[in-house]
């Protein structure tokens, strides 16, 4: 996870995926939540509203219905038609006046309940003789019928003399709810509609592969789900009459409004939502990508040049930002202070290398000055004795011999000062380190009464490629410094207080010389590798700085404890192998 | 409806042949009484009409209480020619008066128009189906019924009009004054049916003996 958010491309990218994801899931939610319940409440708001309607569309037809009877009864040719009770009388009177109006169904009963006139000749009781006769009650029944459900509204003709209703029959007239009229509502509405009495569908707009699912689940009135086929639906179950008439009291009147086909549209909307939160994803990639590359492109500059830097040490490396529009202004000051950066480095290093020359040509020239000018004071001495008009044998000689003495001086001066100025070159050939320390030591106790150096050589050490020649000169430096140390503690030799052994390891080989001399001042300890330092009249103090150039050339290292008053160590390792620098 | 006058007539004359025995000039009685129309009578609000709004003319409501009371049986003095009368049955506030006519056979009705509006006076009863269309105010038309029954008059203007005119084959018949109180002269001795007929039905059938000394036999009905 660190590692996936440690780059600034990814946190970007996290960065803006998840505020888009948030947004957009936030969106989703909130449009799942309020427009699912919006569309619930609207569901159940136009089921209501629907049922209302129908509900209203049921009483007009009632009223109208009952209109058409009243009006049709007051005809005074079929009172008088009825009041004959003669069916062959009354027959074409009740088709003059109800034939037009279009009514389906129409009985006309006498006094007595007998069928004097009727719309179809096998239409015998539509629910109409169970009137009272002589009763005057307007009255709207239900009855269920194969075609579906039929209202009978019963109207009396009767004759209101001043008081006296005297009924003279009855005008019954029925009107189908059938599918017809269901399709039709449903045409009106939009809502399905199913009439339902005691468990068995009596007319309705619902295919009829699914009535029988409906009609098993109508038991009573109010809100409901069902699941019609594919579709589910809200249905709203209400008596197509209060109790108690007839048929109707048990019939139910059933609206179904599709909540699938509303829902539909809130699947649209989701899925649309869904391909705009991917779409966005996609994008915030890309643009994550886009913008962190305006950061990432100079910084990964920086950095390649920093690496190349460090690499080579080459300090004329620039970071080369080519100016683009886009990119981060921040990372671009950031490559231009680099290059800054380096330059000013460079510029000090120049300088202080400079100066360090000055400083070491100074001191060097110094140095240089009060060597020579000390033989050259000698020669100068014995040469003014040689001028003298008498010069005894004797003191020829001697002017002679310090003048050979400090000719030699000079000319060993010289030699070492260019030793340590110009570069080594080394020729490398295998060599046998124990025999090298061997004839160090020789070469450095030669003409010395000081007991010689104890030597602790590790047979083990095999044949090192290196520039013995070189590594001798370094060794003899090393162990004349301890001689010198030995002597000024012990000058008659009394104990042998100088040890040489060496040591295999795996890759390399030490070399530690130890003495038992008055070991180096604390304040002398950062100059000792420091060009003309000596703490002796004769010294030269390019011994142990000669000594180490050697040394590191030849891929060693050289290090160097002193305890004041019990000695020094010199620890010497090099590698079994020496490469020739390029 | 039931119609009785028709099938009472046939008898008459079925009844005729067996009296025709009687002794001569017999002592003739009278069968009187008072039929009480018990029916519920509830004075209605007039059905409105904008020809007289604001005056709202009395109806004569004891015409309609009036019930006719005849003999189902009619002894052989009906067969006794009697000279032609006329009728009448006015309108008036949309009303037939009177709400009841009883009438011999063979009696020419004049039908008056004595109200504001147009009226028109139809039958469909098969004793007398007719129609005189509509007329105007003061115009009339009559019609003469030839056979015995009960007819009865509508307006095709005026739902509400109706009327019954009641055609009878011997003169046994009479027709209840407001109070319920009848009378009908004449009748020889003997046995009778008598029925007293309201608004439409014989509402009542009772037997009734004339004795041979003759005189008031009482006879009272209740129309339910």
């Amino acid at each position: 996870m660190t590692r996936v958010t440690s780059s600034l491309t990814n946190r970007i990218f996290l960065a803006s995926t998840v505020l888009a994801v948030l947004a957009l899931g936030f969106a989703m939610y909130f449009v799942n939540v309020r427009v699912a319940a919006e569309a619930e409440a609207d569901l159940r708001r136009s089921v209501t509203e629907t049922a209302t309607l129908i509900d209203r569309r049921q009483q007009d037809l009632t009223e109208r219905f009952t209109a058409v009877a009243q009006l049709v009864a007051e005809v005074p040719q079929l009172k008088a038609a009825v009041d004959t009770g003669d069916p062959r009388t009354v027959q074409p009177v009740a088709n003059e006046y109800l034939g037009p109006l279009n009514v389906e169904l129409y009985l006309v009963t006498g006094r007595t309940g007998a069928v004097l006139a009727a719309s179809h000749p096998e239409v015998t009781d539509p629910g109409a003789t169970q009137f009272a006769p002589g009763s005057v009650d307007r009255i709207s029944t239900w009855t269920t019928h194969q075609r579906g459900l039929l209202q009978v509204i019963s109207v009396p003709l009767f004759i209101d003399a001043g008081g006296v209703r005297e009924v003279l029959g009855r005008l019954s007239i029925g009107f189908f709810i059938d599918d017809a009229v269901a399709l039709r509502m449903r045409e009106l509405t939009g809502s399905q509609l199913a009439f339902v009495a005691d468990g068995r569908v009596l007319a309705s707009s619902l295919p009829a592969a699914v009535r029988a699912g409906l009609a098993a689940r109508v038991t009573s009135g109010g809100l409901f789900n069902v699941q019609l086929g594919d579709e589910e639906y809200l249905a709203l179950a209400r008596p197509i009459a209060p109790a108690g008439q007839g048929a109707a009291g048990r019939t139910m009147t059933v609206l179904m409004r599709s909540r699938t086909e509303r829902l539909r549209v809130l699947r649209t909307l989701r899925a649309g939502l869904g391909g705009i939160l991917v779409m966005t994803v996609l994008l915030a990639t890309v643009l994550s990508y886009l913008v962190a590359r305006t950061m990432t492109r100079p910084l990964a500059a920086v950095t390649s040049a920093m690496r190349d830097v460090a690499a080579t040490g080459d300090l004329t490396r620039k970071v080369t930002v080519r100016s683009r529009a886009w990119d981060d202004e921040d990372a671009r000051l950031l490559a231009s202070s680099f290059n800054t950066l380096t330059d000013s480095i460079a510029r000090f290093q120049r300088e202080a290398a400079h100066k360090d020359r000055l400083s070491s040509l100074g001191r060097l020239s110094a140095v240089i000055a009060h060597e020579i000018r000390n033989p050259l004071m000698i020669i100068r001495a014995s040469l003014a004795a040689l001028w003298r008009e008498e010069v005894s044998a004797t003191e020829r000689r001697e002017a002679l011999a310090d003048i050979d003495e400090e000719t030699k001086r000079l000319n060993r001066i010289v030699t070492e000062v260019l030793d340590f100025s110009k570069p080594i070159r080394f020729e490398l050939g295998e060599v046998q380190v124990n025999d090298i320390c061997r004839a160090s030591s020789a070469a450095a106790w030669a003409g010395s009464s000081a007991p010689p150096v104890q030597l602790d050589l590790d047979p083990q050490i095999p044949p090192v490629t290196t520039d013995g020649e070189r590594l001798r000169t370094a060794f003899v430096n090393i162990l004349a410094n301890a001689r010198h140390a030995v002597e000024a503690v012990a000058p008659n030799g009394a104990a042998p207080a100088v040890t040489l052994s060496t040591r295999r390891h795996p890759d390399r080989i030490s070399v530690t010389v130890r003495d038992h001399g008055p070991g180096i001042a604390t304040e002398d300890m950062a100059h000792i590798f420091d060009p003309f330092f000596t703490t002796r009249r004769a010294g030269t103090g390019l011994g142990l700085p000669i000594a180490k150039n050697i040394i590191v050339g030849l891929g060693g290292s050289l290090s160097i404890d002193s305890w004041p008053d019990a000695g020094t160590e010199i620890r010497i390792e090099i590698p079994l192998a020496s490469v020739e620098p390029a | 409806m039931r119609l009785h006058i028709p099938t009472a007539s046939c008898l008459a004359l079925a009844l005729l042949l067996t009296t025709a025995t009687s002794p001569a000039q017999p002592r003739l009685g009278a069968i009187r009484g008072r039929v009480d129309v018990q029916r519920v009578v509830i004075p209605a609000e007039r059905r409105p009409n904008p020809a007289d709004l604001g005056t709202p003319p009395p109806r004569e409501i004891p015409d309609l209480r009036r019930a006719v009371v005849y003999l189902e049986t009619a002894p052989a003095a009906a067969l006794e020619s009697r000279e032609l009368v006329r009728a009448r049955m006015d309108q008036r506030n949309e009303t037939f008066l009177p709400h009841v006519l009883a009438i011999d056979q063979g009696t020419l009705v004049d039908f008056p128009n004595n109200d504001s509006t147009y009226h028109n006076v139809f039958s469909l009863s098969r004793t007398r189906k007719f129609d005189l269309g509509r007329y105007a105010r003061g115009k009339s038309k009559s019609v003469r019924f030839e056979r015995a029954g009960v007819v009865r008059i509508f307006c095709d203007i005026h739902s509400h009009m109706s009327a019954f005119v009641l055609v009878f084959s011997h003169p046994y018949y009479a027709k209840a004054e407001v109070d319920g109180r009848y009378r009908i002269d004449n009748v020889p001795p003997g046995t009778y049916t008598v029925s007293a007929w309201h608004e439409g039905e014989v509402r009542e059938t009772k037997t009734v003996t004339v004795p041979p000394q003759g005189g008031d036999v009482d006879l009272d009905f209740v129309v339910q």
